[in-house]
């Protein structure tokens, strides 16, 4: 049987009690079908190596977001990124935590100001009539391509790497970040949406889409294939084209009475008659 | 409306003398060209920038130089005016110049395909659509930089 290949985690450490500044530990990991992800052998690390390591980490299927880190340079899923995949020159995989935010421990980082900006641009459905939208009538109509429009941001997990990689934010702790401009687009494009002009005082800002200068590193490194840097741009054409008069609404909330009337259609037969008898 | 009720907006003393680690780069990440082809061009946009606010100053000074009477004019440029400023102002300027271009023309919406469900193997529409743009203005650039040049380069080849 061949050897079992090792590899050399290289993880960014540090210890808020110690005052001491952050360093690197390594950790010598030895492959199996058990370790087959970053995920996995930091899990591995955990339970046989170090136990004081700390990492954030949930459902380790790219669903949950909570294990976003830096991983050989670039921002990624722990659970996504696969050791093969990483190691194919090298036999060293570095890890830090996500950049542009301040770190609790080791690799886990505070998303507290990612979440702070989400909420800030009202990621919700608002509607005029309150009444209606908390206790509807009917039902809001929407077409495919109105829902084409707006899909693709709704993958989105808020698992914060693209808030890492944006050079805008690190600079501009203000900057509301592609995460947050992206889901106001998704919100304000949404055709069951009338909430444009009141997301307008926090977006119509230079902290808001005008603090974006299109350097595409947000989609370059989204998990989830959000592409928040398009996002970003159609949402500024959305505004320009309000605040010039010319945006096009094809109609407004179509709300139909619910058809709660049930008329069997006469070319599908009813069902056959139970065979077994009813306990 | 429905109101998220928010715990950070009240910051006890506790949380203040957490210590945690800043690890927020600052305007070292305008100078890291990393992840994508259209960082790289971010931060040479941010670099050209600079140095043409800069240019401003240094052009208005020395043209101010002619109210000084034609002989301090006349020695400036006979022993400070070197072409190779020229040529490297010009750079600048068709770099700086033509990223605008695609900038704006990207910005405001253009060129950036059209938002579609993901499909993997997946490539993020807004840098794939614009690539040819972009490469296409960089040709020009470089055009605009070898005719700017021109006198120069024929000026070294003798």
């Amino acid at each position: 049987m061949a050897e079992k290949r090792v590899i050399k985690f290289r993880i960014w450490r540090y210890d808020p009690d110690s005052n001491g500044k952050p360093t690197y530990k390594e950790y010598d990991v030895p492959l199996s079908s058990k370790v087959t992800t970053v995920l996995e052998a930091l899990d591995y690390i955990k339970a046989n190596l170090d136990h004081t390591l700390s990492f954030r980490a949930s459902c380790r299927m790219a669903i949950c977001g909570s294990d976003g880190m830096i991983i050989n340079g670039k921002p990624m899923l722990a659970c996504q990124a696969r050791i093969d995949d990483l190691t194919k020159n090298t036999n060293v995989i570095e890890i830090r935590p996500m950049e542009n935010y301040k770190v609790i421990r080791d690799v886990v980082p505070d998303l507290t100001p990612l979440f702070e900006k989400h909420k800030k641009v009202k990621p919700y459905l608002m509607y005029k009539d309150e009444k209606e939208q908390f206790n509807p009538t009917g039902e809001f109509i929407q077409s495919r391509e109105e829902l084409d429009l707006f899909n693709q941001f709704t993958y989105c997990i808020k698992c914060g790497l693209c808030y890492s990689a944006c050079p805008v934010v690190a600079a501009d702790e203000e900057f509301l970040g592609p995460q947050a401009l992206a889901q106001a687009f998704r919100y304000c494009v949404d055709s069951r949406d009338q909430g444009l002009e009141e997301r307008l005082k926090i977006l119509d800002d230079k902290h808001g889409v005008w603090g974006c200068h299109f350097s595409g590193s947000c989609s370059a490194v989204c998990p989830k294939g959000v592409d928040p840097a398009q996002g970003i741009q159609l949402l500024k054409q959305l505004i320009i084209a309000y605040r010039l008069g010319v945006r096009k609404v094809k109609h407004e909330p179509v709300v139909k009475p619910l058809n709660t009337e049930f008329k069997p259609n006469p070319k599908i037969p009813l069902a056959p008659p139970f065979t077994a008898k009813k306990a | 409306m429905v109101c998220l009720s928010y715990q950070s907006q009240n910051k006890s003393e506790e949380e203040k003398k957490k210590k945690w680690y800043n690890n927020i780069p600052g305007f070292k990440a305008w100078l890291s060209p990393k992840y994508n082809s259209e960082r790289l061009m971010f931060t040479i946009q941010r670099v050209t920038g600079f140095i043409l606010v800069l240019y401003i100053y240094v052009h208005i000074i020395i043209t101010g130089l002619t109210t000084l009477g034609q002989s301090t004019w006349n020695y400036f440029l006979s022993h400070y005016d070197l072409p190779i400023f020229e040529v490297i102002i010009a750079m600048i300027v068709g770099i700086h110049g033509l990223n605008g271009i695609r900038l704006i023309i990207t910005e405001l919406g253009y060129s950036i395909g059209k938002p579609a469900v993901p499909e993997y193997p997946y490539k993020p529409k807004s840098l794939t659509k614009q690539k040819m743009l972009m490469y296409a203005l960089m040709i020009v650039a470089a055009i605009f930089i070898i005719v700017a040049a021109w006198d120069y380069i024929v000026f070294l080849v003798r």
